[in-house]
C-alpha cells in the first residue's frame, strides 16, 4: 500500500509525458492496415435504416424536415494498445466523410504497427491547431466546400435540408457547425483490435444521423454529470448563432458525440 | 534579416535601459517596416518567385468565375491597393458589396484580417474575395483545374513550392506572398524618420495633434494598433447576414465586441477614401466631423471615444497636413 502515491505518480508522468507525442515506440514492424466504415443510418417510423436525402423525417419533437446534403469530418484516430499508455495516433488524420452524389463514408488507415489494441478513438470536427487555418490540402482543402471564408475554420459537421412546417411550407434547414467548444471526441473499448499480423481489419460503425437533434428514444438528459447527454433540439430556434457556433450548437455537439455505435470488426 | 533582428533586440535593450536618444529609436522604428523583416509563416516564407507568382495570379481574370475579374480590380494601386468607392460594383453578380474594399498596406504585420478580423491568416482570407459568389464568385476546383492545365502556371509553382500538383492551397500561398510584399515606407514621413529631411512648422504641430490625440488606436510606425474599436458609428447592430453588422462580435460572439472594427492604417489615407468599414464617410473632414459630434453611445464603445474629439480649424489643417506626409507614392506607383 505504501508504493500506492508512487505508482500513482509514475502513471501521471506517463499520462503527461504521452500526451503530446503523436507516436509511441512500438517494437514491431508496421503493415497492418484498418478500414473504418461507417453506416450513416437514420430514424425512420422507429427503424433505423440508411440516411436518404430528400426522405421527410420526424425529430423529438414531431417537427419535420428532410436532408439533401450531410457531410462531417472525422480526426485524430488514435488506438491504445493494452497497457493505456502506448498509443498510436495517425498523423495528419483529417476524413471528410460525405454523402453528396455517392456514399464517401469509409477511412482507410495504412501501415499502423502490428500490436494488440483495446481503444480506438477519433474526433468529431477539426482540432484548433489544423482549425486556424484553411491553408491545407487534403480532406481539409476548402475546395471541398467544408471552410468557411469570412471566419478562419471549418464546419464539423454539415447539415443542409428543408423544414417542412405544419402547413407544408417550407424553409430551408441549415447547421453548419464548428468552432472549439464543438469538437468532441469519441471513444471505443469494447473490442479488442488485434494487429497481429499483415492483415486488413474493417471496423463498422453505425452512426445514428438523427440523433444529431436528440435521440427520441431517450428521454432528454441535459445532465453530463448524470451520463450520456440527449438534448432535443427545436429546429424553430435558428439564429444565426445557433446553427454555427451558439450555445444550440454545444448542444448538437453533445447529441453527435453519441450517434456513433461499434457495430462489427471483421477481418478481411 | 539576421541585421535586422539584431538591430531590433538592441533597441528592445536600448528601451529598457531607458538609455537611447528619440532619434535612434526613430529611425529603428521606421526600419521595422522593410522587406527583410516582414512577417510570414513558414510554410510559406517570403522569396522573389512566390511574390512574383502571386502577383501574376493577383492580375489574372481567370482566377473568378466568370473569368472576368482579378484581385486588382478592386485593389488598385493607386488606390493604396484598394478602391475609391464606398461599396463595390466590381465583382463579377456587379452587386454592391457590404464592405469597403480595404487597402492592402503593410498587411502582413496585421494579426487578424478582414475588417472584423475573421480571417486568421492572409492564407486563408484569400478564399474569402476568391470564392464569395458577389465578388470573383470562383469554384476553387475549377481553378485549380484550370491552373494545373496552364502552359505556365505548374513551372512557376514549381518553382515557387517544389510541387508537382498544384492545390488551392498552393494558389492562396502565392497570392499571400504577393500581399504581405505591398509595403509602404518611403513616406516623407519615413524620410523624416531616417533623418533625410526637416518637417515644416505644421506638419510638426500636425504630428503632435496625431500622437497625442489618435495615437492610442493610431500608433506609429505603421498608424494602426491593428485591434478593433466600436468609435461609435452605431447604436443598432442587426444580426442579419450571418451577423454581418455586429462587427468583431461576429466572430467572437462577445456582446463587448459589438461594433468593433479594425483600425484602419492612416498611411496613403487620402488615396484610401471613402472611410470605415461601409465607406461612410466620403472625405476626412467628415471623419473630423463624426469624432467632434457623431459618435453614439452604446457599451462596446471605445473608452477613447467617450469624449468627442474636437480639433479647431487650425488643428484640423495641421493633421491634414501631417497625414500628407504620409502619401506614399512609390508605393502608389505614382513616382516618376
Amino acid at each position: 500500500m505504501k508504493y500506492l502515491p508512487y505508482y500513482l505518480l509514475l502513471f501521471l508522468l506517463l499520462g503527461f509525458s504521452s500526451c503530446d507525442k503523436h507516436k509511441e515506440n512500438f517494437d514491431v514492424p508496421g503493415t497492418g492496415q484498418i478500414t473504418l466504415k461507417f453506416n450513416l443510418l437514420h430514424d425512420l417510423l422507429g427503424n433505423q435504416i440508411p440516411l436518404n436525402y430528400n426522405t421527410p423525417y420526424q425529430n423529438a419533437l414531431n417537427q419535420t424536415y428532410l436532408f439533401d446534403d450531410f457531410r462531417m469530418y472525422i480526426s485524430n484516430v488514435t488506438l491504445r494498445d493494452t497497457t493505456g499508455t502506448h498509443y498510436y495516433k495517425v498523423p495528419n488524420s483529417y476524413h471528410l466523410i460525405e454523402m453528396i452524389d455517392n456514399a464517401d463514408t469509409s477511412i482507410v488507415i495504412k501501415d499502423l504497427p502490428n500490436s494488440n489494441f483495446t481503444e480506438i478513438n477519433f474526433s468529431v470536427g477539426v482540432d484548433n491547431d489544423a482549425n486556424y487555418s484553411t491553408d491545407q490540402v487534403g480532406d481539409l482543402d476548402p475546395a471541398n466546400g467544408m471552410a468557411w471564408d469570412w471566419n478562419t475554420g471549418y464546419k464539423f459537421v454539415y447539415l443542409n435540408g428543408l423544414r417542412i412546417l405544419p402547413d407544408s411550407s417550407t424553409r430551408g434547414l441549415v447547421y453548419h457547425i464548428g468552432g472549439d467548444a464543438n469538437y468532441r471526441t469519441v471513444r471505443f473499448t469494447q473490442k479488442d483490435i488485434n494487429l497481429n499480423q499483415n492483415n486488413n481489419l474493417t471496423i463498422e460503425f453505425d452512426v445514428h444521423v438523427d440523433y444529431v437533434f436528440g435521440n427520441k428514444n431517450l428521454a432528454e438528459q441535459p445532465n453530463p454529470d448524470v451520463g450520456p447527454v440527449n438534448h432535443y433540439i427545436d429546429l424553430n430556434d435558428d439564429s444565426t448563432n445557433d446553427t454555427m457556433f451558439g450555445p444550440n450548437t454545444q448542444k448538437i455537439a453533445d447529441n453527435y458525440e453519441q450517434m456513433f455505435e461499434w457495430k462489427e470488426i471483421t477481418v478481411d | 534579416m539576421e541585421r535586422n533582428y539584431c538591430r531590433l533586440i538592441a533597441l528592445g535593450f536600448l528601451v529598457i535601459l531607458g538609455a537611447c536618444g528619440s532619434s535612434q529609436e526613430e529611425d529603428t522604428q521606421a526600419s521595422i517596416i522593410s522587406y527583410e523583416n516582414i512577417p510570414a509563416p513558414k510554410r510559406n516564407l517570403m522569396t522573389d518567385e512566390r511574390v512574383a507568382l502571386g502577383k501574376m495570379l493577383f492580375h489574372d481574370k481567370s482566377l473568378s468565375g466568370n473569368g472576368k475579374v482579378a484581385c486588382v480590380d478592386c485593389h488598385e494601386q493607386h488606390y493604396a491597393f484598394g478602391e475609391n468607392m464606398a461599396l463595390s460594383t466590381n465583382g463579377i453578380t456587379q452587386e454592391p458589396l457590404h464592405r469597403n474594399t480595404p487597402p492592402l498596406i503593410n498587411i502582413a504585420w496585421a494579426e487578424g484580417w478582414f475588417w472584423e478580423g475573421g480571417a486568421k491568416n492572409i492564407e486563408s482570407l484569400m478564399f474569402g474575395p476568391l470564392t464569395h459568389p458577389n465578388e470573383m464568385g470562383a469554384n476553387l476546383k475549377e481553378v485549380v483545374k484550370d491552373i494545373n492545365d496552364h502552359p505556365e502556371y505548374p513551372v512557376l509553382f514549381q518553382k515557387a513550392y517544389q510541387i508537382k500538383t498544384i492545390k488551392s492551397a498552393h494558389i492562396a500561398r502565392a497570392l499571400a506572398a504577393y500581399c504581405r510584399s505591398l509595403i509602404s515606407n518611403q513616406s516623407k514621413y519615413d524620410q523624416y524618420l531616417n533623418g533625410e529631411i526637416d518637417f515644416s512648422y505644421d506638419e510638426l504641430q500636425g504630428m503632435k495633434i496625431v500622437e497625442t490625440r489618435c495615437g492610442s488606436c493610431h500608433p506609429a510606425p505603421f498608424f494602426t494598433d491593428f485591434n478593433y474599436h466600436n468609435i461609435g458609428l452605431d447604436s443598432v447592430f442587426s444580426d442579419t447576414l450571418e451577423n454581418l453588422f455586429q462587427g468583431r462580435a461576429r466572430i467572437t460572439l462577445k456582446e463587448e465586441d459589438m461594433g468593433k472594427y479594425k483600425t484602419p492604417t492612416l498611411r496613403n489615407i487620402f488615396a484610401s477614401a471613402p472611410y470605415t468599414h461601409d465607406g461612410r464617410f466620403e472625405t476626412i473632414d467628415e471623419v473630423f466631423d463624426h469624432y467632434e459630434s457623431g459618435i453614439l453611445p452604446h457599451k462596446s464603445l471605445a473608452p477613447q471615444m467617450r469624449n468627442d474629439i474636437d480639433l479647431n480649424e487650425e488643428e484640423r489643417e495641421q493633421v491634414k497636413i501631417f497625414l500628407t506626409t504620409l502619401m506614399d507614392s512609390t508605393y502608389l506607383g505614382l513616382k516618376q
